[in-house]
C-alpha cells in the first residue's frame, strides 16, 4: 500500500484505482495469499486443539518476525528483546508439553441444535475435568 | 484515560473474536480430509457457521481499535500493552470455553505473555 500515491483515495475512481491496485500488485496478491494461508491454518488447529493451547503456541511468530526484521530490513535487536525471545521459547516450550485434543466439554458439536448461550447456561459436571 | 479503554477495547473484542471462532470451529469439527471437494465443503461450512461470522466481526472491531488507538499513542506502548490479550485469552478459554488449562500451560502462557511484552518493547 505504501506503493499507492496518497490523496485522491476517498474518491470514486481513486477507490476504482486503488481497486485495480490491490488485485494486480504482486506484493498485495502475495500478502493476501499469505494471509488466507493464515487463516485457513489457524481455523485448523483450532479445530484440532484447544484456543489455551494454540494462541501461546503460535507465539513463536513473533521471534519469526523479530528475526526477519534483522536479516531482511537490516535492524537491531535490542537485549530486551532477546530476552523476550528466550522467555518466549521457554513459554512455548512449556505450552507444548500440555498438549492434548480439545478439553473443552461443549466441544465436538454434537447435535448442532443447541446454541453457544444454551450450553453455558446448562454447565455439565465435569466441566473442570480434563479427561476424555 | 481514552488511551486505556481504547487497549480494553483492543484485547476485550481480539479475545471475544478469538473465543467465539474456536467456538465455532469445534462446533464443525476436526479437519481431518484435506480433498479438494472436503476442503470446499468444509470453507462453505466455515462461511455459514454464525460463530465464526461473530468472531470476524470482533476481530474486526479489536483491528480498527488498534488503528484508532496508534494514531493517539506510540506503538512503544501499544504493541507490549496488548501482550496482556494472552493471559485475558486464557481466562476466556478456561471460563467461556470450560477448557481445562492446566498450572503448566497457565505458566507457559504467562511466560509468553511477558516475552511477547519485551519482544515489542
Amino acid at each position: 500500500m505504501k506503493d499507492f500515491p496518497d490523496g485522491q483515495l476517498f474518491s470514486a475512481s481513486g477507490l476504482l484505482v486503488m481497486g485495480k491496485h490491490v488485485i494486480t500488485d504482486p506484493w498485495m496478491i502475495a500478502g493476501v495469499m499469505l494471509l488466507i494461508t493464515f487463516l485457513a491454518a489457524y481455523l485448523t488447529a483450532l479445530s484440532w486443539a484447544d484456543l489455551s493451547f494454540v494462541l501461546p503456541a503460535t507465539a513463536p511468530g513473533y521471534i519469526v518476525t523479530l528475526l526477519l526484521s534483522k536479516f531482511y530490513l537490516g535492524e537491531s535487536i535490542s537485549p530486551a528483546r532477546w530476552a523476550g525471545t528466550v522467555l518466549i521459547v521457554l513459554g512455548t516450550f512449556l505450552v507444548a508439553r500440555t498438549y492434548q485434543p480439545s478439553s473443552s466439554t461443549l466441544a465436538t458439536g454434537k447435535t448442532g441444535h443447541e446454541g453457544f448461550h444454551e450450553t453455558l447456561a446448562k454447565p455439565t459436571t465435569d466441566a473442570l475435568g480434563d479427561s476424555r | 484515560m481514552i488511551n486505556f479503554l481504547l487497549l480494553s477495547t483492543v484485547i476485550l473484542a481480539g479475545a471475544a473474536g478469538d473465543v467465539s471462532v474456536a467456538h465455532g470451529m469445534k462446533r464443525i469439527g476436526e479437519v481431518n480430509r484435506f480433498s479438494l471437494i472436503a476442503l470446499v465443503r468444509l470453507a462453505v461450512r466455515i462461511a455459514k457457521n454464525k460463530y465464526i461470522g461473530l468472531g470476524i466481526f470482533w476481530k474486526a472491531v479489536a483491528f480498527f481499535t488498534f488503528i484508532a488507538l496508534l494514531a493517539r499513542a506510540d506503538l512503544s506502548w501499544v504493541a507490549p500493552a496488548t501482550a496482556i490479550s494472552f493471559v485475558v485469552e486464557t481466562l476466556a478459554a478456561r471460563y467461556l470455553l470450560r477448557e481445562h488449562v492446566s498450572t503448566t500451560r497457565w505458566a507457559g502462557a504467562s511466560i509468553v505473555c511477558l516475552g511477547v511484552a519485551l519482544i515489542s518493547l
